[in-house]
């Protein structure tokens, strides 16, 4: 059975879903909970089944889909993927449990399975056409769930995030059709799996313009500056459930893009690249840190952090060696436990007073004290603090970018000051002076349902903080192998100095 | 041993956490005597880790490796403790003082409905700097480095209703976080270098990297202990930072954290033994922070904040002892001051108490008499302080002016000489406003009384280092220069005139002090002078930075957000999507519906096709 | 003095003939029928016009390919059988559609489906020959019955239809004429094959005339595929004719058109003269992106779905423009899978089409604005319908998308290929806009019940079918794409 685990995985939210059509409305609660439930722990039995000392993929089935053009349906499973399959399940799971919407619960349970599909689907496809599918077929649920439960301004939010992110997907879709190109010229063959593109060894030029094609789709899904402006609306109108997991799982498709396909597909492009994206992440991490300190909706606040927060990420992708790397991917884990833990705190606050705005609020720390302490832990996570899950990726992603660049890396890293400031002004605007407005006098604390979620979520925030480990290892297995093999790719002078060698390194260790 | 280490270390973070279960629940006795119990017994382990490692300075120090905690690459951070003479003189600090505090805190809070959540943040603070005193490597410092800042964040704004005090403790956390930067960049610069971030590995491995290398990892290290340590131009935190509670005040930032940045240097000895220009930028740093907060603690009408400016301008002191070498008196220093200072602001606490917090010393005044023990103590304190013999300040101060006339930089000596003066002067300025001359306070209708006595007998364990410890120097000599370098003095002919020079001048100081202030306060007209304002108004720093940094930085981010995010990035891409759907809108008249005009367009299709056929048959001939 | 040609009549291969003769006799039948006995119903019209069409295709899988017949006017090759397949599963999965629930005037009459029949051997003529004169009796004969069967629909949007599309039509057929003239002129024979052996011989001299005659042809089969700036007709016909009869014509004459298209483009592409791509490659951009264009703006959604398949036609004509074995297998593939999606779409529309003839447009936005509420398995057809046409995977018409995308790609084509990506994006706009309209928007006083009014059983059948092959065509694409390389390969193109 374990064979098919990854399988499993993917189709069983569908099935399930599916099947949830029968059950009636009232009762569908329980049961997408159920689904989900069982969803996470099989994706915590493939960790158990996950063979640690394996740094290649795991769990590979493949089953041709489109022989005539070398389309296949191939999943399969590493240290960078692992994770976040665990992480998208986990915080499906638990984005369900603290669902407050009661109008078309129904579709709107089945909708997230479905959506859920398409997340791991991702994570796991090593297929560029699967991949291509599920990253496609991820944006109809989204839109469908900002689309009927969102905001006032909901269909411009949701077409503005559709087309956007359909239009630069698009582009990728023409790079991946010339990569099958290339490899049919190189070996006779068409095929789009992922592993078979890895042997292809490209000429620099060719590279920089495949590069550019994949740029695009994943730049505009993580959003990258300046292709940003879509997030803010779509955070603004989608319903917490949908924020949480936009922010959580969605965003970081296209971070991991970059980890699986444009880096070891591209290494010397990648290179090449490595400056102008470095300052486009600074600008990210800066400049969208200073638009989240101007605004006076919470839930923007936490929208733009998020763009912020991907910055960081991007940035220690693009150090090309494994701390900086493993850093990034560990990045992704706990930016999407933390932002998705800070939407559902502003979703709770949401549901007591039907605003977002800081300047309705105020003096929250002495009338909701377990809520403020919850959303102090979170914040400070998202700071980045020591022995929290913040600082561990944030710490790598530097450290790992400053053998590449000490003037970018110096720059970037006011990155845990703009950070601090944003947070600690909202934070005070929000929970400190004197409770001012009559409603809050007595708004009731966080109930059990909503500790439910939160404190999961607490929990790993402070216990990956401590102890890391056991994430960091397989990553880093995984990481190490793949920048040994684009160290071997790498084509030009520079690719090859640039690239960490990492086995130099690890005699120097 | 490594038991008791583990004690000593986590005997706060339980005290703590179990406070923090009661965080949201009115007082609770049980959490202050709980928190302080564990704290005493953290105390307890640590002397007896002075005892073991005191016996045997060489052999005895105790190294543990807790977990692994970072792998990544090549880097690999375990959670390593190691208790050596320094670490362990840093222990014996902490967990004094911070057991008085608590102690007394009892008291000073006991009608706060945030006692438990004030005693939970107070020990999490205890175990921060613990683990930054006690950690071996860089990382472990860093750790501790935040971790000390959150609680302080969290202490500076316990009353978070009120506006300055949040204000304050988002000031501390942001001037901090910069200071941060420089740290990591710093620690980032070993990694890359040595290849790792165990100090002792790190500093064996720095013997052969070039000069400049070093040069810029002992700057940017400094920039962290500055941030720290409130040094020049990251100082305005510190006196903003007396909005906490004044025990805070006493642990935090007097006693503890502040001189975090003076233990990074002399942790750092190694390296900043090799890079001897920065050490003296930082004595001449500390030399200029020693006066120009001394100054300005002339003339402050709040006696938190007087102190507070001692404590910088001490900080300084501290830190040019460290610049030059001489890291065991830095540290001798570190600690004297922990105890004199840390008496001091108790018992300012103690007079706030009384007077209902209100701070200024200008509607004081007699206060002696219904508070005789406090009084007694402060001013005990002040002339530790001060550096009046037999106390302690008087031997660790003494010794820093002696390091710099030694090292021949006869300018800090004179600079550091003068503050010596003003240093006797505020304090005692300080202790005369507030305990003698005619009592202002009378009019304002304050009843002051004395605090309650187990506040009292708290302070007096610090009140008998502040008097004693001086007289441990040559112990305390033999024990840390086995780990620190031994520094040597030349200046024995000169020892007893500089002795008494500066004692002159200190007690000079305190003379007038008590001079002008005898009876009633400073003629009012000196108020007006140019020079008074200047000092009054912090040389209006604080304001430069406000329209300098936070107000700029205000309107920059609204004009990013509402100027160019919504106005240009955001436009564009609406622009983009507009043309387009406007391309249809104007041009739908191509479907008038009119079957002439549809043969029209057919027409018109032939027409461009035969005509461009033309073109390129005209083309194709000429062009053969 | 001319002498009697005797021809034996094997050498005839008669067989070669069989597929169109069935047709034809299917349509003398249903005259007969109706002269036998007066108003039967439309029924038996419909089912002997399917089991004709049936016959017809089994007859096609008869005869075997790459043969002339019938004094070598017929070719039956590759692009010969897959043109005639597609349109013979077009024809009978859209007269299927006239099992209607409201009985509409023309299917009163017999000759509608007589003419229907006719049509479809007029195609299939059209596909099997590579003769011009053979290929315009084919063109004339479909066109004249494709305007009388929009003209028996009784409503004067439909006449008016009727008569823009013969005037224009018209227009077309002089503009074939004098094309085929030329190169008749030119080569002395009327056979494609012929002439392109000729013409290559001479040198493609002289340049002027084979440029004008291109011109014309472009013109001519420019109005059949309704590229811009010959498509003008088309929002006004698939308005005026009811939505089957649209949605047929936005596949089935189509493809007759491209096969032809496919055989006189071969030749004049690869000939020196460069204005020929130039031409074809501004029209395939202009046609593709002009469309969408219009088409976001439309208030109607027959009207958005009729640009949108100009739109379609464009994307398809890149194919010619290529002229690769992967780019012309990657036409039939995008064109089959395009056929069960556009008759799914169509035939939504057919079926909330009602009987008031007071609204000048039948299917407003307005009209499925939150149908999710009323009837969801309507709002769920059409939305994977359109999300198939937007191109969002793994709903099948992306395939075809990718394909040929990749077809222009292997090409050379690069520049072309990110066009007709970008303008799949523009695409997505309109197509989400009905979406949105039927999820997101709160429904009309109306009870979404006459969104299905007019489905009778087999057009919700057929609906069926279509989102099948919508939504599983992933596991049809591969054996398609064998078939269809297979076939374009063996046909030598």
């Amino acid at each position: 059975m374990s064979e098919h685990i990854l399988s499993i995985l993917v189709f069983f939210p569908l099935v399930a879903g599916l099947l949830g059509i029968l059950v009636d409305k009232d009762s569908i609660r329980p049961y997408a909970i159920t689904v989900a439930g069982i969803e996470f722990l099989l994706s915590l039995w493939l960790w158990s089944e996950f063979d640690m000392s394996f740094a290649g993929m795991q769990f590979i089935e493949s089953v041709p889909l489109i022989d005539q053009f070398g389309i296949s349906y191939t999943l399969g499973v590493d240290g960078i993927s692992l994770f976040l399959i665990i992480m998208t399940t986990f915080v499906t799971f638990i984005s369900l449990g603290s669902l407050t919407i009661t109008n078309r619960v129904k579709e709107l349970m089945l909708t997230v399975l479905i959506l859920e599909l398409t997340m791991v689907g991702v994570f796991v496809a090593l297929d560029a056409i699967l991949f291509y599918l599920f990253w496609e077929l991820s944006l109809v649920p989204m839109l469908y769930i900002i689309g009927v439960w969102g905001g006032p301004n909901r269909l411009y939010a949701g077409i503005k995030f559709f087309l956007y992110t359909f239009t630069g997907s698009l582009i990728m879709l023409v790079g991946m059709l010339y990569m099958a190109y290339l490899y049919y010229q190189a070996t006779g063959t068409w095929s789009f799996s992922l592993l078979e593109w890895y042997r292809l060894q490209l000429p620099f030029d060719l590279q920089l313009w495949l590069f550019g094609a994949f740029f695009l789709g994943f730049a505009i899904k993580v959003p990258m500056f300046p292709f940003h402006t879509w997030l803010p609306y779509a955070h603004g109108q989608a319903p917490t459930i949908g924020s949480v997991i936009l922010a959580a799982v969605l965003l970081k498709m296209g971070t991991y893009g970059f980890v699986r396909f444009s880096l070891p597909l591209f290494p010397d492009a990648s290179v090449a690249f490595m400056v102008p994206i470095a300052v486009l992440s600074i600008i990210m991490i800066i400049y969208t840190a200073m638009v989240a300190y101007a605004q006076e909706d919470i839930k923007q606040v936490v929208a733009y952090s998020s763009v912020s927060h991907m910055g960081v990420i991007i940035l220690g992708t693009f150090a090309l060696n494994v701390e900086g790397i493993t850093g990034s991917i560990f990045l992704m884990i706990s930016h999407g436990i933390v932002s998705g833990a800070l939407f559902l705190l502003v979703g709770v606050i949401y549901d007591r007073r039907h605003t977002k705005l800081m300047s309705e609020f105020g003096g929250l720390a002495s009338v909701m004290p377990r809520y403020a302490t919850i959303f102090g832990i979170m914040m400070m996570a998202s700071v980045g603090l020591p022995l929290t899950i913040g600082f561990v990726g944030e710490f790598l992603s530097l450290l790992g970018f400053y053998q590449q660049s000490h003037m970018l890396t110096l720059v970037a890293g006011i990155a845990i000051i703009v950070g601090a400031i944003y947070m600690l002004s909202a934070y005070k605007k929000a929970f400190f002076g004197n409770v001012t407005k009559e409603e809050n006098k007595n708004l009731p604390d966080v109930n059990k349902v909503e500790l439910f979620s939160l404190v999961p979520l607490v929990v790993l925030v402070v216990v990956l903080g401590l102890y890391p480990k056991p994430i960091l290892d397989p990553v880093d297995k995984s990481v190490t192998a793949m920048v040994q093999l684009m160290q071997a790719k790498a084509v030009t002078e520079d690719g090859k100095n640039r690239i960490a060698n990492v086995l130099v390194t690890k005699e120097a260790k | 041993m490594e038991n008791y280490l583990y004690i000593a270390l986590f005997a706060p973070l339980l005290g703590s956490l179990t406070a923090a279960l009661f965080g949201a629940r009115p007082k609770t006795l049980f959490t202050g005597l709980w928190t302080s119990a564990l704290l005493a017994v953290s105390w307890i382990s640590s002397i007896i880790l002075f005892m073991h490692v005191y016996a045997d300075p060489m052999a005895n120090t105790v190294h543990v490796k807790l977990i692994d905690w970072i792998s990544a690459g090549s880097l690999s951070i375990p959670f390593g403790f190691v208790v050596d003479q320094v670490s362990v003189t840093m222990m014996i600090v902490v967990t004094t003082v911070s057991t008085m505090v608590h102690v007394y805190a009892i008291g000073y809070m006991s009608h706060d409905k945030g006692f438990n959540r004030f005693f939970s943040w107070l020990s999490a603070f205890v175990f921060s700097m613990m683990v930054l005193v006690m950690s071996d490597n860089f990382a472990g410092l860093f750790i501790g480095w935040e971790g000390v800042g959150l609680c302080s964040w969290g202490l500076i704004g316990f009353w978070y209703h009120k506006e300055s005090a949040s204000w304050a403790a988002n000031e501390a956390f942001i001037m901090n976080r910069i200071a941060d930067l420089g740290m990591l960049i710093g620690i980032f610069l070993i990694y890359w270098n040595t290849g790792t971030l165990q100090y002792s590995e790190a500093f064996a491995a720095m013997g052969n990297l070039d000069h400049v290398l070093l040069v810029t990892i002992g700057a940017f290290l400094f920039v962290g202990a500055m941030g720290k340590s409130a040094q020049f131009p990251l100082h305005t935190w510190l006196a903003d930072a007396m909005e906490g509670p004044t025990p805070v005040s006493a642990l935090i930032h007097a006693a503890t954290m502040v001189t975090a940045g003076v233990y990074l240097v002399i942790r750092a000895n190694p390296l900043y033994d090799m890079i001897p220009e920065v050490g003296y930028f930082i004595a001449s740093l500390g030399a200029f922070v020693a006066m120009f907060a001394a100054t300005m603690a002339l003339v402050n009408r709040d006696i938190k904040r007087v102190i507070a400016y001692s404590t910088l301008s001490q900080l300084g002191y501290m830190f040019v002892a460290a610049g030059l070498g001489a890291y065991w008196v830095a540290l001798f220093h570190l600690m004297t001051h922990a105890f004199f200072k840390a008496l001091l602001f108790l018992g300012a606490g103690n007079v706030m108490h009384a007077m209902d917090d209100e701070l200024d010393p200008f509607k004081m005044g007699g206060l002696y008499k219904v508070m005789k023990p406090t009084a007694i103590l402060m001013i005990l304190a002040s002339v530790a302080l001060a550096g009046i013999y037999p106390f302690a300040g008087f031997f660790s101060k003494d010794k820093i002016l002696e390091v710099a006339f030694n090292g021949d930089h006869y300018i800090l000596w004179g600079v550091l000489w003068v503050t010596a003066g003003l240093t006797a002067f505020y304090s005692f300025r300080l202790i005369m406003l507030t305990f003698f001359g005619d009592e202002r306070y009378k009019k304002l209708g304050f009843h002051p009384h004395e605090a309650y006595p187990y506040m009292l007998w708290a302070m007096a364990p610090l009140a008998v280092l502040a008097t004693i410890a001086g007289f441990f120097e040559h112990a305390f000599i033999d024990f840390v220069t086995t780990l620190l370098p031994t520094y040597e003095f030349y200046t024995h002919h000169v020892e007893m005139i500089l002795i008494a020079v500066t004692s002159a001048i200190a007690i000079l100081g305190i003379a007038t002090a008590v001079i002008i202030y005898k009876n009633g306060m400073l003629h009012p007209k000196w108020m007006e002078r140019p020079c008074y304002k200047l000092l009054s108004n912090q040389y209006y720093i604080p304001q430069l930075y406000d329209t300098l940094f936070s107000k700029p930085y205000k309107e920059l981010s609204t004009i990013f957000w509402k100027q160019i995010d919504l106005k240009v990035v955001d436009a564009t891409v609406d622009l983009v999507a507009n043309t387009f759907f406007s391309a249809g809108s104007s041009s739908r008249g191509v479907q008038s519906g009119n079957l002439s005009t549809m043969l029209r367009w057919m027409a018109l299709g032939m027409a461009l096709l035969l005509t461009f056929g033309f073109i390129f048959v005209v083309a194709a001939t000429l062009l053969g | 003095m001319l002498t009697p040609v005797d021809v034996s009549f094997e050498s005839l291969h008669i067989e070669t003939l069989i597929p169109m003769l069935i047709a034809i006799v299917g349509g003398l039948v249903i005259l007969v029928a109706d002269l036998a006995k007066k108003d039967l119903d439309k029924s038996l019209y419909v089912m002997l016009a399917v089991t004709f069409l049936l016959l017809d295709l089994g007859s096609l899988f008869q005869t075997d390919i790459n043969q002339r017949g019938f004094f070598d006017v017929l070719l039956v090759d590759g692009l010969a059988m897959l043109g005639q397949f597609i349109v013979l599963i077009g024809s009978l999965a859209f007269v299927m559609l006239s099992f209607s629930r409201k009985n509409f005037h023309e299917y009163l009459y017999a000759e509608y489906f007589a003419f229907y029949m006719f049509m479809v051997a007029g195609l299939q003529f059209m596909i099997a020959t590579d003769n011009l004169i053979l290929i315009f009796v084919g063109l004339e004969t479909s066109s004249l019955a494709l305007y009388t069967m929009i003209a028996m629909h009784n409503r004067h949007t439909a006449l008016e239809a009727s008569i823009k599309y013969f005037t224009m039509g018209a227009l077309s057929a002089g503009l074939y004429a004098f094309g085929a003239m030329i190169l008749y002129a030119l080569s002395g024979s009327v056979e494609i094959g012929k002439i392109a052996e000729v013409l290559s011989a001479s040198g493609y001299e002289p340049m002027i005339l084979v440029i004008v005659a291109t011109a014309f042809m472009i013109g001519a089969f420019g109005f059949k595929m309704a590229l811009v700036p010959f498509h003008t007709w088309v929002p006004d016909v698939y308005e005026g004719s009811t939505a089957a009869l649209a949605g047929f014509m936005s596949i089935v004459p189509k493809i007759a058109a491209l096969v032809v298209i496919m055989r006189l483009f071969e030749f004049l592409l690869n000939s020196e003269i460069l204005w020929v791509e130039v031409m074809i490659y501004a029209l395939v951009v202009l046609t593709m992106t002009l469309g969408n264009i219009w088409a976001l703006v439309q208030d109607d959604v027959k009207r958005m779905l009729a640009y949108s398949s100009i739109s379609h036609a464009g994307f398809v004509m890149a194919a010619v423009l290529i002229g690769t074995t992967h780019a012309n297998s990657a036409l039939f593939v995008y064109w089959l899978l395009f056929l069960f999606t556009n008759l799914g779409a169509f035939a939504m529309l057919w079926a909330s089409r009602t009987k008031d003839n007071s609204a000048r447009y039948d299917h407003t936005f307005e009209k499925f604005s939150g149908l999710i509420k009323t009837s969801p398995i309507a709002a769920f057809m059409i939305a994977i319908f359109m999300l198939s046409l937007a191109g969002v995977p793994p709903f099948s018409l992306f395939f075809g998308k990718m394909y040929m995308i990749s077809s222009a790609v292997t090409g050379g084509y690069i520049t072309l290929a990110i066009i007709m990506a970008l303008n799949s994006a523009i695409a997505a706009y309109y197509y989400l806009k009905i979406i949105f309209f039927m999820f997101f928007r709160e429904p009309l006083v109306n009870d979404g019940s006459e969104v299905m009014a007019n489905a009778g059983n087999s057009v919700r059948s057929v609906i069926g079918i279509a989102a099948l092959f919508t939504i599983f065509g992933i596991f049809l694409v591969n054996p398609i794409m064998e078939m269809v390389t297979y076939f374009v390969y063996t046909s030598g193109y």
